[in-house]
């Protein structure tokens, strides 16, 4: 189980948070000036990169707030939190084939 | 004679406490302190199993977790426990054993013919044979596990209860050894938090089985004085006969404690075993090696067992393994077993050394005391039935590959065997830490770590005792200092032998008369009956890769994983590939390092605490009322209230009419309610749900329909305007959570600039709904503040007041389809409010009713159900609620609509069906086809997703989902069922009573 | 019309008031069930409201603790921190309109500020958890460190509670004396599952008044 820092309330189990997937995207202004093709990627895909990845989590059993990660995928290493918002930190890149 | 292989002094037993214990039906004694093993031994027993596959006799190779063969089935009746290791069962008065390789019985095995037929069991040969037809499987399984014996579950439920507890450390040390020792109390003296765990029942680790000093007194002496220090600390915790089996992210450990399998009397308020999930800061490894067998002909007969098990059973529990050992070793550190079993009475015909010059601190004692050194020489050969007595053994060529020269009988009963030390990486090994081969040792080491954790000692590759307190030590300080605590200076250095199991000499397969494969077996995985000649057939078949070698062949699978066979099998996989074994890389090591129960994993998370069970206001009056409850997520909801003699078809029949006639109550309290409020709200709902809301006023009510983006209905419910930018929505029971969740996360992540708060008050307030002709006439006699005419309470909108003496909010909505209101009250007062209804209803006949006739109600209505109707799948058009998606405004969901695939005409529609035969109920989940052939494969168009018998209509009806439904009323479709029946149906509107709503708008 | 006093505490059922004992006894725990109180919840951007922190302290007496996971208060009122925006405000005033009195007090005192007050007073059960293997046995049903030096007096903390069940954890002193708030519904659930992990623990809890 991993221990997840909420940028609120400190490092807490990972049972007290619920996953969003991936962060920064989006959600387009004007849906139907999108092609069928690109609003099915809005909805549909996710970059689920191996290594480094921002992704949303929210702390559901504990002060309710969205905040992204940056977790590296294949180790799980927490690189940064950080609040809704914000731009995201430097870290270093873990990328892995 | 009882215990003839007793020792007459020595050993961690108490020769106070004789225990009397029934093996295989004979009955034994042993002394407090023995293992089940030990006190075998102690009893000329070694013959305990049979192999898995070729039914070979086979007797103790271990002395500890690594034991492969000596199987055991413990206890009887509901607490029977199959396949425990002989090794690790601590003995208590009235045991009782059986070994669970062997039918009828040990010594006359049935199975053992397998053995004359080896020939038909090489690599692969399940996979190969019973493969075919794929159909047929189960039944060669069930007949290959009979025969294999693989143990027998307890018959009768489980009589115990597990603990289950979370526990958080600074430095949790996994291992009480001399590292593991040295480290706690590193680690201690720094105000550390420290869990340390062993799991033998008593702390000491390698010290109990070995006469090593340490600062001059045995090193059993040190390792008592250093617990007592340890639990002098309020800051440690020591848990013995507790495994750390699991080694998860971010550093979280599962323990497994036993608490009673080692009692003879099982207390009821003990726990069985107690399951920690543990969160350590840092963790240090100090679990030890294991000793490696040799990989020679016939290897596995009963009375050839390690080196160091044979040391452990004269040194721990002063038992006699044989009278007249032979030591084969490849290492210096074996000879130590040998000398100690020579102070302890046992004849050594010899020590067999692979070695070509044998050296090192141990081996010259032996040769000072007198011992046989045949060096450069192998067994060739072994005897024995149930228990070897003879072997054969020569010398070899310089490069150890064959045999050079005629040999020599020796007679013995014991073979103590050494091919030197396999590090236990396992725990390093799950925590995703890296590997190294170390050509030293020729075994694995831990090379870097993923996580915070440390390896000290045996595990870590280090084996002189003196560098391995060392090493615990400075482990222990640096997880203390890592954890953010600053130990003191260390007090001098421990004093101890310094010499490793080295000079050593590596050699995978021990040279025979007669080629691997072509006489005799030489085992590398005793539990799974590997031999080396399997291996060779593997790579011989193109299955290189050290995982699909270990997959083929079953090589480290069961409980060994690998403990005792896997550098054995990577050595002999490299010699024949003639690759180093660096280069083949090592399997994975997974949880769990050992069995672990189901009931430990269930923890008290079973039976009546499997999942929370949520209970309203009014469920104890429900119980008086005898009601039969329905899981609605965690929910216990009233299913229907079952009089005397009746079945739930006439409850629901008598519950329906009653509310169509004359007056039912529903308890709604389960419905999920969100407090909505700030400048934003109209805004933000305007976004969440299809329809409009900018124009709803302050005391009406709206349904709503909500969408995932994906355009698929995912709930619906009434929302109400309490104020000017105040609402309060209603979600499903199920979708109460869910819904908040989507809510904040769309203002949270996508418009945090609307200015909208939310807040769940599902528990602030219990509701009833009362529902029928009389529905207004009993609320007019329970209310005195609140016009309840038609023209002044018209549908759709809501009025606060007093209802039964108490604040309360009507609203006047309906999911029957009959006049009703549904009644809200602040929660405290629910079973208050159901009382007085129900005392006041008895004038109407007031009948409660259960979620069977809420359903049967709103489908009469063609009412749908998110998570009946729906799936996921479901968008509004196919639900022919196109109506209540807005077209002059954004909402979620929106843009998925226009779709190609969503205005596919052919999509599953929302569609009411009418069985031919009127009392012919559909199967809910009934598939759907246009046309009956004889058999399937039959075009399905769709399937039923509500059914039920209406007591209104007279007759059965159902909803449906078929491809374009909508354009197909008084069509027929058929549901093909079990046997030769088929229900013909004519498809319809799903609207069956009152279309224009009359009723419910009176 | 007049109001009635009908109102059932959400663990009314089980008849603790039968079992109350005057004192631990050998128990390691002792559970209690603290009756009626005004719970509001309050969300407002203290950040971005500017003067918020200064109507609130007006109307009740005391600042809204603005630390993670801490409490504060006065006079048998405290304001307990859920979020950055989020607290719970509890009065202990057992009269049958607390909520909507205090609801009002506080909607009035914040009036001018984009925030929600919403009375949550049924919405909740309130278990009081003491004695001296109280931490022990809690940390068979919550992830979080219960240690004296991880979990300190005047801290609050929200977690989940055996299964899917929500919990706020309020620590009142070092004795221990927790007062747990769950969700009304599974106030049971919570109540019977803290008495088996007090089995678990091998020690007994003992019903104690208030
Ligand atoms: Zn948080």
């Amino acid at each position: 189980m991993l221990l997840i820092p909420c940028p609120y309330c400190g490092a807490r189990a990972e049972n007290e948070f619920g996953y969003g997937g991936e962060a920064h995207k989006v959600r387009p202004e004007t849906p139907e000036n999108l092609s069928d093709g690109q609003w099915a990627d809005y909805v549909f895909m996710q970059k689920n990169t191996k290594g480094t990845y921002h992704e949303r989590w929210v702390h559901s059993q504990g002060c309710r707030r969205w905040f992204n990660v940056i977790r590296d995928t294949l180790t799980n290493e927490i690189q940064a939190v950080y609040e809704m918002g914000e731009t995201p930190p430097e870290v270093d890149t873990k990328t892995y084939l | 004679m009882a215990q003839r292989y007793r020792l007459s002094k020595g050993g961690r037993i108490d020769r106070d406490r004789l225990i009397d214990f029934t093996y295989d039906g004979r009955k034994l004694q042993g002394y407090q302190g023995d293992t089940l093993a030990s006190a075998l031994i102690a009893n000329g027993r070694h013959l305990v199993g049979r192999s898995f596959k070729y039914h070979r006799p086979r007797g103790f190779l271990a002395a500890g977790a690594e034991e492969p063969n000596a199987l055991m089935q413990i206890g009887t009746g509901a607490r029977t426990v199959a396949d425990v290791k002989a090794t690790q069962v601590e003995l208590y008065q009235g045991l009782t054993a059986s070994p669970v390789n062997a039918w009828p019985s040990v010594k006359y095995d049935l199975g053992a013919v397998n053995q004359a037929f080896s020939k038909l069991f090489p690599s692969g040969f399940y996979y190969k044979t019973f493969m075919w037809p794929h159909s047929a499987w189960h039944f060669y399984e069930r007949v290959i596990r009979s025969a294999a014996g693989l143990g027998k579950a307890p018959d009768k439920p489980d009589p115990d209860f597990y603990d289950k507890r979370y526990a958080h450390a600074d430095v949790l040390v996994a291992g009480a050894g001399p590292a593991g020792l040295a480290a706690a109390l590193a680690a201690g003296r720094s105000g550390a938090r420290v869990i340390l765990v062993d799991e033998q029942p008593e702390t000491g680790g390698s010290l109990l089985a070995s006469r090593d000093e340490i600062d001059g007194k045995p090193g059993t002496s040190w390792a008592e004085q250093a617990v007592a220090e340890l639990r002098a600390m309020d800051n440690v915790r020591i848990l013995t006969r507790t495994i750390a089996f699991g080694y998860y992210d971010h550093n979280w450990i599962a323990l497994l404690e036993s608490l009673t399998d080692h009692l003879a009397e099982k207390p009821d308020d003990v726990p069985r075993q107690r399951f920690w999930k543990v969160r350590a800061k840092q963790v240090v490894l100090a679990t030890g090696a294991i000793e490696r067998p040799l990989v020679f002909r016939d290897n596995d007969r009963p009375g050839i067992m390690l080196a160091n098990a044979a040391q452990s059973y004269v040194n721990r529990w002063a038992v006699k393994p044989g009278e007249t050992a032979v030591l084969f070793a490849n290492n210096d550190g074996a000879y130590q077993a040998a000398l100690d079993m020579k102070a302890a009475g046992i004849q050594i015909a010899a020590a067999v050394d692979l070695r070509q010059d044998p050296s090192g601190p141990r081996t010259e004692a032996a040769r000072a005391a007198g011992i046989d050194i045949l060096a450069g020489h192998a067994i060739t050969e072994t005897q024995g039935g149930h228990r070897v007595n003879r072997i054969k053994v020569a010398p070899m060529s310089e490069d150890g590959k064959q045999l050079a020269g005629s040999g020599q009988t020796l007679e013995c009963d014991l073979v103590a065997m050494s091919g030197g030390w396999n590090p236990t990486v396992h725990l390093h090994s799950q925590s995703r830490g890296k590997l190294r081969f170390d050509s030293d040792i020729a075994s694995f080491v831990p090379d870097f770590a993923v996580q915070a954790e440390r390896s000290a000692g045996a595990c870590n590759g280090t084996f002189g005792l003196a560098a391995v307190l060392a090493e615990g030590e400075t482990a222990g300080r640096a997880a203390a200092e890592a954890a953010g605590f600053s130990p003191a200076a260390a007090n001098g250095h421990y004093k101890a032998a310094s010499d490793g199991f080295t000079p050593a000499r590596w050699l995978w397969l021990t040279p025979s008369t007669k080629p691997v494969g072509h006489g005799g077996k030489h085992f590398v995985d005793f539990q799974n009956d590997v031999t080396a000649a399997d291996l060779h057939l593997a790579l011989r078949e193109g299955y290189t890769s050290v995982e699909h070698v270990k997959r083929y062949t079953t090589t480290g699978m069961g409980t060994d994983q690998g403990k005792t066979s896997n550098v054995n099998a990577l050595g002999i996989v490299s010699e024949y590939r003639e690759l180093p074994i660096e280069e083949l890389g090592v399997t994975t090591f997974r949880p769990p390092y050992t069995p672990v129960t189901f009931g430990a994993w269930g923890g008290r998370d079973v039976e009546e605490f499997f999942d929370p069970t949520r209970k309203t206001p009014m469920h104890s009056w429900h119980e008086r009322a005898g009601a039969a409850f329905e899981d609605v997520g965690l929910w216990k909801r009233p299913w229907y209230y079952p009089k005397a003699g009746e079945t739930m078809h006439d409850a629901v029949q008598r519950e329906s009419k009653a509310a169509r006639e004359s007056l039912g109550v529903l308890d709604a309290t389960t419905l999920g309610r969100i407090d909505i409020q700030g400048p934003d709200s109209g805004e933000f709902l305007n976004r969440i749900y299809t329809n409009g809301w900018k124009t709803l006023k302050p005391g009406f009510c709206r349904y709503g329909l909500m969408l995932g983006e994906d355009g698929m209905v995912r709930d619906d419910g009434v929302t109400a305007c309490l104020g000017e930018n105040h609402y309060l929505m209603h979600t499903t029971t199920g979708g109460a959570a869910d819904v908040l969740a989507h809510l904040e996360e769309y203002l949270q992540t996508e418009w945090p600039e609307l200015q909208v708060y939310l807040t769940t008050v599902t528990e602030q307030y219990a509701t009833a709904a009362i529902a029928g002709p009389n529905a207004r006439k009993l609320l007019a006699e329970l209310t005195g503040d609140i016009d309840v005419s038609p023209e002044a309470f018209p549908f759709m909108t809501f009025r606060e007041g007093h209802v039964a003496g108490v604040w309360a909010r009507v609203s006047r909505i309906s999911f029957s389809g009959e006049l009703s209101f549904e009644i809200n009250v602040e929660a405290h007062n629910g079973l208050h409010m159901w009382q007085t209804i129900i005392a006041a209803g008895e004038k109407y006949a007031i009948t409660p009713y259960g979620t069977e006739t809420m359903h049967v109600l709103r489908a009469e209505k063609g009412f749908i159900i998110v998570g009946q109707e729906t799936d996921g799948t479901v968008t509004p058009m196919d639900l022919g609620m196109e109506k209540l998606c807005s077209t002059k405004k954004e909402f979620v969901g929106r843009r998925s609509l226009t779709r190609p695939d969503m205005l596919d005409p052919n999509r599953k529609q929302l569609v009411g069906l009418l069985p031919d035969n009127p009392k012919d109920i559909l199967e809910e989940g009934a598939q759907l086809v246009e046309t009956v052939r004889p058999e399937p494969p039959m075009a399905m168009v769709g399937h039923v997703s509500s059914s039920y018998m209406s007591p209104t209509l007279g007759r059965a009806f159902a909803l449906a989902l078929i491809k374009g439904g909508q354009h197909k009323h008084g069509q027929k479709v058929y549901a093909p069922m079990t046997g030769d029946k088929t229900i013909a149906c004519t498809i319809t509107s799903p609207v069956f009573f009152d279309p224009e709503g009359e009723r419910l708008r009176g | 019309m007049v109001e009635v006093n009908y109102r059932q505490v959400p663990l009314a059922h089980l008849g603790l008031a039968s079992k109350i004992e005057d004192s631990l006894g050998d128990a390691g725990v002792g559970m209690s069930d603290r009756g009626f109180r005004a719970i509001l919840n309050l969300r407002v951007d203290l950040a971005k409201q500017a003067g918020a922190r200064e109507s609130f302290e007006k109307a009740m007496g005391f600042t809204l603790p603005e630390t993670p996971n801490t409490a504060n208060g006065k006079d048998g009122t405290e304001a307990l921190w859920l979020g950055p925006n989020e607290w719970q405000v509890v009065v202990d005033d057992n009269a049958p309109d607390a909520g909507t009195r205090w609801l009002q007090t506080v909607r009035q005192g914040m009036r001018g500020h984009f925030c929600a007050v919403v009375d949550v007073s049924n919405a909740q059960a309130i278990i009081g958890m003491t004695g001296p293997m109280a931490r022990e046995v809690l940390e068979r049903a919550v992830p979080l460190d219960m240690h004296p030096g991880a979990f300190k007096p005047g801290e609050v903390k929200q977690t989940v509670f055996g299964r899917h069940c929500g919990v706020i954890m309020h620590l009142r002193d070092e004795s221990p004396v927790f007062d747990l708030y769950v969700r009304r519904s599974f106030a049971e659930y919570v109540w019977s599952y803290t008495r088996d992990c007090a089995r678990g623990a091998q020690t007994d809890t003992a019903v104690l008044a208030g």
